[in-house]
């Protein structure tokens, strides 16, 4: 078939053109900017002063930035166990035939529909409150008198009930995109296994969990994205000022760039090195795990 | 097929020329010089609209008083005034909106960010203040703190706020207590109204550091705790234990409602309900309890009270404001500042006032709104400003290190001197 490269500028064109725009030119901004002693990131590029790598040297100098990062470690690591568990778990159970299975799913599934700030809202007052939430007022129920005084958006335990919020959220995404990869497994591999004699928890171990590999890949992928982009649970957790236990590299990128209560000056620089760092993070994070986790090998 | 070419040619055209001017600005004016501005009797006349973006949600009570005070200046004066509602994320957009030359000619935000972050952005309005008399019309602790900021009225405060102890009258009349002006006669009120069986004080986390701001500045004065926070001198300097000292023993005589540091606004809002008699805090707080809970109190403020050997006494308050800029770039300056001091003085500074709840900007407009009247005393006494948490934020590495510890001090999770080495061996 012969190549009409004109037909090829005409429908490429338009896409490349919008790709460079609305993508590559301001990555490369960006990068160019955690160079320079920048301000304001809409400063023109004639008052910008190189700066070497003294925005990374700031920015890698500042505890509450190796506090932050820290935190989305955690976040990406102990949030992910967690939710990437709890997802294969249910979607194994609604895949067992079990009853009202598609109610079940519609409900896990539920907190993703609503709002990031009002299912926050509702954790944060209907769950963790102190005088009527629901965990206080469930131990003092039992009769736990001290658990049922429990600060859970204390100074000690502000990230974890955060972190327990936000993987609550989370999991019927992941258990979808768990479901349907286990839809996808012929059932002739499961009739095989029974007549081998496999029973359930060895068809898990032995059939399922191998051929979820490239599922799996595509859940870490995306936990990942979402986690980095940590911002609203942040904001919601600590409306007012930034805390240690609730501080991510989004939203100290933010702050920095645009300025807090806690920060009355700016600096794009600094903030641009941040993005930069996460950025190279994430990227150090999917070589690893593509490496770790090839792709399913078997085809059927 | 010829006719198909030209159809196809004809036919793209269409559509770049409707890209274009879809894509175009609309009612773009060609840029004026100034003397598109005339004088027609009290206020100047502004060909162009007056463009003013507002830090206010649309809706919202600020937002309807902004609004209604504007009508009556554009019916005044015969000017055409547009208002965008962009909300409290407006410090994202002014800067990149200016530098891309987008049309603007007022603009808010905090005062003091309006009078650094965006200090480049705002025309200098001192000539034009003195014109129009304006210091005469002006708080001077708000005025005075902007152009120490900027180095020049860059802009215009208003929504003033006095802080201290805000307090149900009712408790206090109840449990027959006066305001305190010492820390020992602090204590003692503390001590009679815990035994009427109401919590003397409540806390929100969010304004932890300001509690300790607010006592430690009293030991020492805000200059010296800017030191303390931007040198890392928490151990070196034996007035911070004792800070930390006197607020442990607020958690320990219990003192501090048992929820406290509560999750904002849970903790004010037990005022509302009748729960507790104090909360340390500023000017809104018994506006934003009342709409949050619904409660009719009579409110109270006094300066928070002096401690015994400390370098400053009630005189000092942290005070604040939001405020408004006109862009150097405007085209309308003149009329702009106008309308700025109709919205900030006299008449129009007065309605917003009472619409708002908030202190009026005009030391002229004496009346204050009912709910806050009580506090107009301790504003007046106050000749001592303070920044935001009266310094202890100036360094923005230590706020949630301090506010970290703060929690755990107000919550009764760490001593006077685990808080003094914890946030010592931070700033190392």
């Amino acid at each position: 078939m012969k190549k009409d490269k004109k037909m090829m500028v005409l429908f490429l064109g338009p896409a490349v053109l919008l790709f460079a725009a609305v993508f590559a030119y301001p990555i490369i901004r960006t990068i160019l900017m955690s160079f320079f002693a920048v301000e304001r990131p809409s400063m023109k590029l004639a008052e910008w002063s190189f700066n070497g790598l003294e925005n990374y040297k700031t920015v890698l100098d500042s505890a509450f930035f190796r506090i932050s990062m820290m935190n989305i470690l955690k976040i990406w690591l102990i949030g992910g166990i967690i939710t990437l568990s709890i997802a294969l778990l249910f979607a194994v159970i609604l895949t067992s035939g079990i009853r009202f299975s598609k109610f079940y799913k519609a409900a896990i599934y539920v907190p993703n529909v609503i709002s990031a700030v009002a299912v926050a809202t509702m954790w944060i007052f209907y769950v963790y409150n102190q005088r009527y939430g629901l965990l206080n007022t469930f131990f003092k129920k039992l009769g736990l008198e001290e658990l049922g005084k429990t600060k859970w958006l204390g100074a000690d335990l502000i990230f974890w009930a955060m972190l327990a919020a936000f993987c609550f959220c989370a999991v019927g995404y992941y258990m979808l995109i768990f479901i349907s990869g286990i839809e996808k497994i012929p059932a002739d591999l499961y009739e095989a296994a029974t007549i081998d004699g496999a029973g359930k928890f060895k068809q898990f171990r032995f059939v399922t969990l191998p051929l979820l590999r490239g599922v799996f890949k595509t859940n870490i992928t995306f936990w990942s994205i979402n986690t980095v982009g940590f911002f609203v649970w942040t904001k919601m957790f600590s409306p007012i000022t930034s805390e240690n236990g609730t501080i991510t590299p989004m939203v100290l990128m933010y702050e920095t760039i645009f300025g807090s209560k806690r920060v009355q000056t700016t600096d794009a620089g600094a903030g641009a090195a941040i993005g930069c760092i996460l950025t190279l993070s994430v990227m150090v994070i999917f070589v690893i795990f593509s490496k770790l986790i090839k792709d399913n090998d078997l085809e059927y | 097929m010829k006719a198909k070419k030209v159809l196809g040619v004809l036919l793209s055209v269409a559509m770049l020329a409707t890209s274009v001017v879809g894509c175009g600005k609309t009612e773009e004016p060609e840029k004026k010089p100034n003397k598109n501005e005339s004088q027609s009797g009290e206020f100047t006349k502004a060909d162009d609209p007056i463009i003013y973006w507002s830090m206010w949600d649309a809706g919202s009570k600020t937002a309807e008083g902004i609004q209604e005070a504007v009508d009556e200046y554009c019916a005044a004066s015969g000017n055409e005034v547009k208002i965008e509602w962009k909300g409290r994320d407006i410090q994202t957009l002014i800067g990149a909106s200016i530098d891309a030359g987008e049309k603007i000619d007022i603009y808010e935000d905090d005062y003091q960010r309006l009078s650094t972050t965006f200090a480049d952005y705002a025309l200098d309005l001192e000539s034009m203040a003195q014109e129009a008399g304006y210091y005469e019309k002006s708080n001077e602790a708000l005025t005075s703190a902007a152009k120490g900021w900027a180095g020049s009225l860059k802009c215009i405060p208003y929504q003033g706020y006095a802080s201290g102890v805000v307090y149900n009258k009712a408790i206090f009349e109840k449990v027959n207590v006066k305001e305190p002006k010492t820390w020992d006669e602090f204590l003692d009120v503390c001590a009679k109204i815990k035994k009427a069986g109401y919590n003397p004080l409540t806390l929100d986390g969010a304004y932890t550091t300001m509690n300790l701001g607010y006592h430690l500045v009293r030991y020492i004065g805000q200059d010296g705790v800017k030191d303390v926070v931007d040198n890392g001198k928490w151990a070196e300097t034996p007035e911070v234990l004792k800070m930390a000292q006197d607020m442990e023993k607020l958690v320990k005589e219990g003192y501090f409602s048992e929820y406290a540091p509560a999750t904002f606004p849970e903790g004010e809002n037990e005022i509302g309900y009748d729960e507790t008699a104090m909360v340390i805090n500023a000017s809104w707080v018994a506006d934003e309890i009342t709409n949050n809970t619904g409660c009719d109190l009579e409110w109270g403020m006094f300066p928070y009270p002096a401690v015994e050997g400390g370098v400053d006494g009630t005189e000092g308050m942290m005070v604040g404001a939001q405020g408004m800029s006109i862009n150097k770039d405007s085209r309308n300056a003149k009329a702009a500042f106008e309308l700025v001091m109709y919205l900030t003085t006299g008449k129009g500074d007065a309605d917003i006032s009472k619409k708002t709840n908030a202190i009026p900007a005009d030391p002229a407009n004496t009346e204050w709104p009912e709910i806050i009247k009580e506090f107009k005393p301790a504003f007046d006494q106050a000749t001592v400003g303070y920044e935001w948490a009266c310094g202890i934020e100036n360094n923005a590495e230590m706020t949630p290190v301090i506010q970290e510890w703060g929690n755990k001090l107000f919550g009764g999770q760490c001593t006077a001197q685990e808080f003094v080495d914890g946030l010592e061996a931070a700033s190392k």
